[in-house]
């Protein structure tokens, strides 16, 4: 039996040691109620110092909670009470209390202290506990009457033990009599409920009456004061619901207030599925689509026309030359709207232009001074103007005509027809070369010769020759007439030729008469022109021996 | 160098008689008769040295004239002209060739070369005056030319036992190039 109880009493320890820690580390003070510190200490009771709990056999006027079976201990209960070592201290707060008492227990233990009990401040009552000869502890209220609470505010109070310990078992509160609690909560000043777009923002008020405490629940939390005003700001897309209730000893009440934050709507329009700005050739055709999100409604603008959903598209065709913005404007519930277009430019097919000369396309050749006619046809453009190499023609022209040139000198000339619309430029150009006429010389290396020099070391006849004008390639054909009439010809080419002993076929050449010798040169060029050079002489001689008289 | 002539002798008699006189005249005009011959044939021999340096004279001209052709001056320039050294050279090869063939020494020559395609003057020059050929005086041409101016002994066969010295004949031939 002794070691039943042993182990009931060890148990007992234990659970009271972890529960005393429990409640030091977990001691919320808080507004103080009436009853029993064990059922409402982790709550509103601050432990400060040596303080636990231990379970106390106590004979008074005292009686168990209903839960421990409501027995009246004038024969002795026992029951977990609030040990206050010596030195140590309980406190906590309370408030709207009309009086207010502890019961700490009397005994014979002389290990027992003095309570000093304090209250807003007040040192409300020092009570010596030690009754020499009593038999079990006996708790009794202190101070007695009730103190009455000068305040209906915050209080704090206390109970220091001193000079021993001191067992405390519960307070006594009554509450001053008052009408139920009203509480009043807006936003932006108004019942709400609100509606706004993301990020959204706004304010709190609440004013209250008669509560004794406030508490906020819903979108926020947390103890509040009888009044006040909380803002909040960049509040994402929802609903938020934000309610307060007051409460005092005769009652609660609740208001509470919704705010709705939209999204943004937004809205993308898109022409062949880009954002543009397009460009296309009249006549054009394509697609307008758009999609929009977090809209309650789209209405269309600008060239989009008709009624519109949320979502759709819209196919154009043979649009002709201009600038169109597709515009789908967005709203959501809360009115916040948004806009977007796109631009299509449809312009007009790019020019084209063809220059001729004399018809083709050249280039050509003529000869100096050359006269020609160049003509010119345009579409799609808008303006035209010509530039030549030789600068001879610049300027605007009409966007097809046509231009006579005369007395042109030898050169290259080139014409350019550059005709422009708003979609661009085309150039067409054509060459004229304009070469000089066919024209040659012809010259002879020695005027005058040896018969048959090359026997006598000396040289032989070298003629040459030059080609100019005309167009390349040149033939020439090299005419050479002896004394006595035989003529003998050589076919060159190139702009400068030569006819000499060794490329003529003839070591002697032109020196194997006695007389005048005559040469020239027939030149063609490579388009047929043809020109016949000056003649040229040469005297081939002996130089013979004679007595004179 | 002379030349060499082979000579007469003759021999003298004496006539004590009319037969003697006849044959003494007879002997006389045999002597004058010699003597005529003798001098025919001198001059003969005369004439015939001349003839012969003439031709000497003028093949050694033409033949300086032909050598001495100056080709690359015609080539540079188209006109001919002489290498003065050239015709010179062939000249008096020709002349001494033709002495030598004769075995004639003691002649004396004289060669002159105007080269230029213009010809020109030498003044003084041959300086004697010869029959064959230009005249003494101022030696021109229009044209290049060579002078041969020589000069040869002659020896005489009857002439020199009269008292008569020593004759040298003197010829000149000239030639030219045609531009």
């Amino acid at each position: 039996m002794l070691r039943k109880k042993y182990f009931i009493a060890l148990f007992t320890a234990l659970l009271m040691a972890a529960i005393a820690v429990q409640t030091v580390f977990a001691i919320s003070p808080d507004y103080l109620k009436s009853g029993r510190t064990y059922d409402q200490e982790s709550s509103y009771i601050q432990w400060n110092g040596s303080v636990s709990y231990v379970s106390l056999y106590h004979r008074d006027n005292t009686s168990l909670p209903a839960s421990e079976g409501g027995a009246n201990c004038n024969n002795g209960c026992t029951e977990t009470v609030t040990r206050i070592r010596s030195g140590s201290s309980v406190s906590g707060n309370f408030t709207f209390l009309q009086t207010f008492n502890v019961q700490v227990a009397y005994t014979g233990d002389s290990s027992v202290g003095t309570a000093i009990i304090r209250a807003c401040g007040t040192v409300i009552a020092t009570v010596n506990l030690y009754t020499p000869g009593s038999g079990a502890p006996g708790f009794n209220n202190f101070p007695s009457p009730a103190w009455s609470v000068p305040t209906s505010g915050d209080c704090t109070w206390s109970i220091t033990a001193s000079g021993g310990y001191v067992d405390f078992r519960a307070v006594t509160t009554s509450y001053r009599a008052s009408p139920p609690p009203t509480v009043d909560i807006q936003i932006n000043n108004t019942q709400g409920p609100l509606s706004q777009t993301a990020p959204g923002g706004y304010t709190l008020n609440w004013t209250s009456a008669n509560a004794s405490t406030c508490t906020a629940s819903g979108n926020w939390s947390g103890a509040k004061t009888g009044s006040g005003s909380q803002a909040y700001s960049n509040v994402t897309a929802g609903t938020y619901t934000y309610t307060l209730t007051c409460t005092n000893p005769s009652g609660s009440a609740s208001d509470s207030v919704t705010a709705y934050v939209f999204s943004p709507p937004s809205v993308d329009v898109k022409a062949n599925n880009s954002d543009g700005p397009l460009s296309f050739f009249e006549p054009s055709a394509y697609t307008v689509t758009w999609s929009s999100s977090n809209a309650s409604s789209c209405q269309a603008e600008g060239n989009l026309t008709g009624s519109i959903g949320l979502n759709g598209s819209q196919t154009f065709n043979n649009i002709l030359q201009g600038t169109y913005n597709y515009t789908v404007r967005c709203f959501n519930p809360v009115g916040a709207q948004v806009v977007d277009t796109v631009q299509i430019r449809v312009n007009p097919l790019p020019p084209t232009v063809d220059l001729r000369v004399e018809g083709g396309n050249g280039p050509i050749t003529r000869v100096s001074p050359a006269s020609y006619t160049l003509s010119w046809t345009s579409q799609y453009a808008t303006s035209c103007s010509a530039s030549s190499s030789d600068g001879g023609w610049t300027g605007s022209v009409v966007l097809s005509g046509n231009r006579a040139f005369a007395s042109i000198p030898v050169g290259t000339h080139t014409y350019t027809v550059t005709c422009t619309n708003i979609s661009g430029t085309a150039s067409d150009s054509v060459t004229i070369y304009v070469v000089a006429p066919l024209s040659g010389t012809i010259t002879v290396t020695y005027a005058r010769l040896l018969l048959f020099a090359p026997n006598l070391g000396q040289p032989a006849q070298t003629l040459s020759g030059t080609v100019t004008g005309g167009e390349p390639p040149y033939s020439i054909t090299v005419h050479v007439r002896t004394p006595s009439g035989v003529e003998i010809s050589l076919s060159r080419s190139g702009p400068t030729w030569s006819a000499t002993p060794q490329n003529s076929g003839d070591i002697n050449f032109g020196t194997t008469e006695q007389g005048i010798w005559t040469a020239w040169s027939d030149l063609t060029d490579s388009t047929g022109r043809g020109y016949r050079t000056s003649s040229v002489t040469w005297e081939v001689a002996w130089h013979p021996v004679h007595g004179r008289p | 160098m002379t030349l060499s002539y082979s000579k007469f002798s003759d021999s003298n008699g004496m006539i004590r008689e009319r037969r003697a006189q006849s044959a003494v005249w007879g002997l006389l005009t045999i002597l004058v008769f010699i003597i005529i011959a003798a001098g025919l044939v001198d001059i003969y021999r005369l004439y015939a040295a001349r003839n012969w340096a003439y031709t000497v004279a003028q093949e050694a001209a033409l033949a300086g004239a032909s050598r001495g052709r100056d080709w690359a001056y015609v080539s540079a320039t188209g006109n001919i002209r002489l290498t003065s050294a050239l015709a010179t050279s062939g000249a008096q090869q020709v002349v001494s060739a033709e002495m030598n063939t004769r075995g004639v020494s003691g002649y004396t020559l004289d060669i002159q070369v105007l080269p230029e395609p213009a010809g020109g003057t030498i003044t003084g020059y041959p300086p004697r005056p010869v029959r064959l050929g230009n005249g003494r005086g101022d030696w021109s041409t229009n044209e290049p030319a060579v002078g041969v101016y020589l000069t040869v002994p002659v020896d005489w066969l009857l002439l020199d036992r009269f008292g008569i010295a020593g004759k040298s004949i003197s010829v000149f031939a000239s030639a030219g190039v045609v531009q």
